[in-house]
């Protein structure tokens, strides 16, 4: 099976920090936490809690008559990244052969969760709050409003589930399937998220602290990301400028407990050797990583391990991006491919937000700042519920030097 | 006829959980208006005389659903040991586990005082099923859950085959599962999916004109290989393909049945069986038997036709319980019990057997197997 | 008059009190142990790691039954550990801390 090359030539996002690449950029660059107090819908005894929610409506922006704040987020996405791929122009029979491949782990559950609501208070809501329930909505409504006909499919793997849509993405791809794939993770806010992650005990009220000594658990987000991945001689060919290269990555499983990484967190390390050696580089390639991080006692402790095992004693810059946008379950994979690849673009490495000590046990510290630095190769991870490991490798495209 | 078999992938063991054989009578709580619906289901905890109880008793049903197919499909010693990291796992759920979900939800949003639990909320996550199933078997390879609707089964199912033919891994299991619950119903009720009476489904009977059909649940389980992994596979998957019809007018089923044996390098001659996943629906049915038609006037008729979802009921990934008898007809090279035979009996043993179904809303879905 | 220890504490081991035993009975409907009768539980075993083998989500699940069951509150799954030593710690926990 011949392998094709496979780049990025365009991202669209959506999140806590703004409805832009540009807007998210900004806030990266001055170090500005998207975290508000949740307002999308009341919980009554619990506490004010500090999330990553999307500032205004996105079924204003996505241009859908009807759908679930899941979808209104993912096609607002998808339409910047069309957009940005330099797509939008494409007529109808070159879209036959463009596919969707998302990741979504709460669908329609906002609107499933008010016909559970009210019918538990003996109102019949009818059906329609239950008809958009299906997580392959968002990718479907994708497809349909940018009428794309090519391979769809929605992977709903926890945490990992972003960056595994990509991975499914750029198989597709390669191996010639599809030669071009929208591709990444949209999730919304849930009553169901937010008193799930609170009855596990590790929620922090004020946000998460990434790989702080004194952090008290994650934060949880919206929003979506979505990448237009394409054949590096698809790109060339219709003249589509390439943002950077994804030349390697690996999903692997824990296989330990429901919950809990495996100990020294050795499926992440899987991932990200194997994700390497896909890519043709080692370790001491790669300049920046994108941690999973999401402040969790246990997360960033076995996180922190992995790290260490690839790539101690010279550590790259590490962050973790989660206090900017809250922790965004299946975006999540999406959004952190797409600051990675900003941090490529612009020569930068955004602050792990949140951190004032570094855990001591840690020998390796996250990047403080948002700083400056000459980057060639980027990873980002991603760990999940379950067990699942994700680890996506970018690379700059040869000869392109001006960020944009 | 020359086969692709570089491009087929190995079936090493098969386990599938029926519902019971007849409709029967399920009440939705009254918050939900506390009708009875007629469904094919399942023991109310499926799991229990394949799971240990240390491990049962923290099991949706969706997941006792897929662990204990997976179970059934991979016993001991049909896999080298420490398969381990090359193992994959790929589940297709179209609901997941709706129970827990639902369960959790109302401790939450409940009236009065709500003690959710945490269990709950962890069972909750579509790849619940599918993680189980790796820490069942030590697979640590890759662990992909695909929620896609009525072509979840599929859709994994092909992931796999990728894996296992770019050699990611040597092993996969491929599980379809959908439990039965209240809300599935409604969400199924939501979509014009139901009918109300409780006869049991008869598709593609001549007699039959129902508007709708039976909710039903279950789970299958693949355990796969790459081509010579394994000695003595039972069957083999030549090709699998599903997605949304294509073209400007949505494509046929026999345009995409044909591609789908041509990727595979067979033809209809080779083809002695053709399983259905018509469900008694009359206007499904009928454009079953339209495309049924066309694929006989090409192939000039020599394969027979088969249906299985008066056994099963409808739900997401009931193709995945439907290729599991096909993979027991290539074995046995004869029909199971459970395959209803539409008209006259296949020629010549069955050594190939296609998997066939479509939705209402343009999906098609099909799997070839081998012998 | 001597204690005498030996003897009581002979006694005590594997006997519940009216306390104990309603607590074990919370712990088996809490954590589905449908194959265990609670007044079978050594209330003096371990519970987590070896005994009945229950791991971190089973102590969430406790700290839930805990506050159905007795008004109790924790916040922090650090303070559950201490608490969930046993039968009998569970049970002497309770006896401190109840509410209702």
């Amino acid at each position: 099976m011949t392998e094709r090359r496979v780049v990025i030539t365009g991202m669209g996002i959506v999140s806590a920090l703004g409805w832009t690449l540009e807007e998210t950029w900004f806030a990266l660059r001055d170090e500005r936490s998207g975290l508000r107090q949740l307002s999308l819908f009341r919980l009554d005894d619990r506490p004010a809690l500090l999330v990553g929610e999307v500032k205004e409506d996105p079924a204003a922006r996505s241009g859908l008559r009807l759908g679930s704040r899941t979808e209104h987020l993912a096609v607002c996405a998808a339409r910047q990244a069309f957009e940005h791929a330099g797509l939008s122009s494409l007529p109808l029979e070159a879209r036959r052969s463009i596919g969707v491949a998302l990741g979504v782990c709460t669908g329609g559950m906002l609107d499933s969760e008010e016909y559970v609501a009210q019918t538990l208070c003996e109102i019949d809501p009818g059906l329609e709050l239950l008809r958009r329930h299906e997580c392959s909505c968002a990718t479907n409504a994708i497809a349909e409003a940018l009428s794309l006909g090519g391979p769809c499919s929605t992977v709903s793997v926890a945490c990992t589930s972003g960056a595994a849509a990509i991975s499914v993405a750029r198989d597709m791809i390669a191996s010639g399937e599809a030669d071009m794939m929208l591709a990444g993770g949209a999730d919304s806010l849930t009553r169901l998220t937010v008193c799930g992650f609170l009855s596990l005990l590790v929620v922090a009220p004020d946000g998460c602290k990434p790989f702080d000594a004194r952090r008290a658990g994650m934060c949880l987000g919206e929003g979506a990301g979505i990448l237009a991945l394409e054949s590096e001689a698809h790109a060339q060919a219709r003249g589509a400028r390439a943002l950077a290269r994804l030349c390697g990555a690996a999903n692997t499983c824990d296989a330990h407990h429901c919950t809990a990484p495996a100990p020294g967190g050795a499926g992440i390390v899987r991932a990200m050797q194997t994700a390497l050696a896909e890519a043709g580089l080692s370790p001491e390639d790669v300049d920046y990583v994108n941690a999973h991080g999401t402040g969790t006692i246990d997360n960033d402790i076995a996180e922190g391990k992995a790290l260490t095992e690839v790539f101690s004693p010279r550590f790259p810059w590490i962050s973790s991006t989660k206090r900017f946008f809250g922790h965004t379950l299946a975006a999540a994979g999406a959004i952190e491919a797409i600051v990675a690849i900003l941090a490529l673009r612009r020569q930068y490495v955004p602050a792990n937000l949140g951190l004032e000590v570094a855990d001591p046990s840690l020998p390796f510290t996250p990047c403080l700042h948002t700083t400056p630095a000459a980057l060639r190769v980027v990873m980002s991870n991603s760990l999940g519920f379950g067990g699942s490991n994700a680890s996506l490798v970018f690379s700059r495209v040869a000869g392109e030097e001006k960020a944009s | 006829m020359i086969e692709a078999r570089h491009l087929a992938v190995d079936v090493v063991g098969v386990g599938s959980i029926f519902p019971a054989s007849a409709p029967e009578m399920r009440a939705l709580p009254q918050e939900l208006g506390g009708e009875s619906y007629p469904t094919y289901a399942c023991a109310a905890a499926p799991g229990k005389d394949l799971i240990a109880p240390g491990k049962l008793r923290r099991l949706g049903r969706a997941q006792q659903l897929a662990l204990g197919a997976t179970l059934c499909a991979a016993p001991d010693g049909a896999l080298p040991p420490d398969v381990g990291e090359r193992g994959a796992v790929c589940v297709g759920t179209g609901l997941g586990e709706t129970g827990s979900t639902a369960a959790f939800l109302k401790s939450v949003l409940g009236p009065g005082q709500r003690f959710p639990r945490p269990s709950h909320f962890i069972n909750s996550v579509h790849n619940a099923l599918a993680s189980e199933i790796a820490m069942e078997l030590g697979f640590k390879g890759e662990n992909c859950t695909v929620t896609h609707g009525a072509i979840s089964f599929e859709l994994a199912l092909r992931r796999a085959m990728f894996l296992l033919l770019a050699r990611r891994c040597d092993a996969a299991v491929v599980c379809g599962a959908d439990e039965w619950t209240p809300y599935a119903v409604k969400f199924g009720q939501a979509h014009g999916w139901w009918r109300r009476s409780p006869d049991p489904l008869a598709p593609m009977a001549e007699a039959s004109a129902q508007a709708g059909a039976l909710p039903g649940e279950g789970a299958a389980a693949f355990l796969l290989a790459r081509s010579g992994f394994v000695p003595d596979p039972i069957a083999r998957i030549a090709a699998c393909a599903a997605r949304l019809g294509r073209g400007g007018a949505r494509e046929t089923g026999r345009v995409f049945l044909e591609s789908l044996i041509g990727e595979a390098g067979a033809q209809w001659a080779d083809i002695q069986l053709v399983v259905l996943g018509a469900n008694g629906d009359a206007r499904t049915d009928a454009a079953y038997s339209g495309v049924i038609e066309e694929c006989l006037a090409v192939a000039g008729g020599n394969f027979a036709c088969a249906v299985y979802k008066h056994a099963t009921g409808e739900f997401c990934t009931a193709s995945a319980l439907g290729t599991a008898l096909a993979v027991e007809a290539v074995h046995t090279g004869a029909l199971p019990d459970r395959l209803r035979l539409l008209h006259a009996a296949p020629a010549e043993r069955i050594t190939r057997a296609l998997v066939y179904h479509a939705s209402p809303s343009g999906y098609h879905g099909a799997c070839l197997v081998a012998s | 008059m001597p204690r005498r220890h030996g003897a009581a504490s002979f006694l005590r081991k594997g006997i519940m009190d009216a306390l104990e035993l309603e607590v074990a009975k919370g712990i088996v409907e809490a954590l589905n142990l449908q194959q265990v009768a609670p007044e079978g539980i050594d209330p003096t075993a371990p519970l987590f790691g070896e005994g009945l083998g229950l791991d971190s989500i089973d102590a969430l699940e406790l700290i839930v039954m805990l506050h159905r069951n007795y008004g109790i509150k924790i916040a922090d799954a650090e303070i559950g550990k201490a608490a969930f030593a046993s039968v009998g710690a569970l049970a002497a926990f309770v006896r401190e801390r109840r509410v209702t």
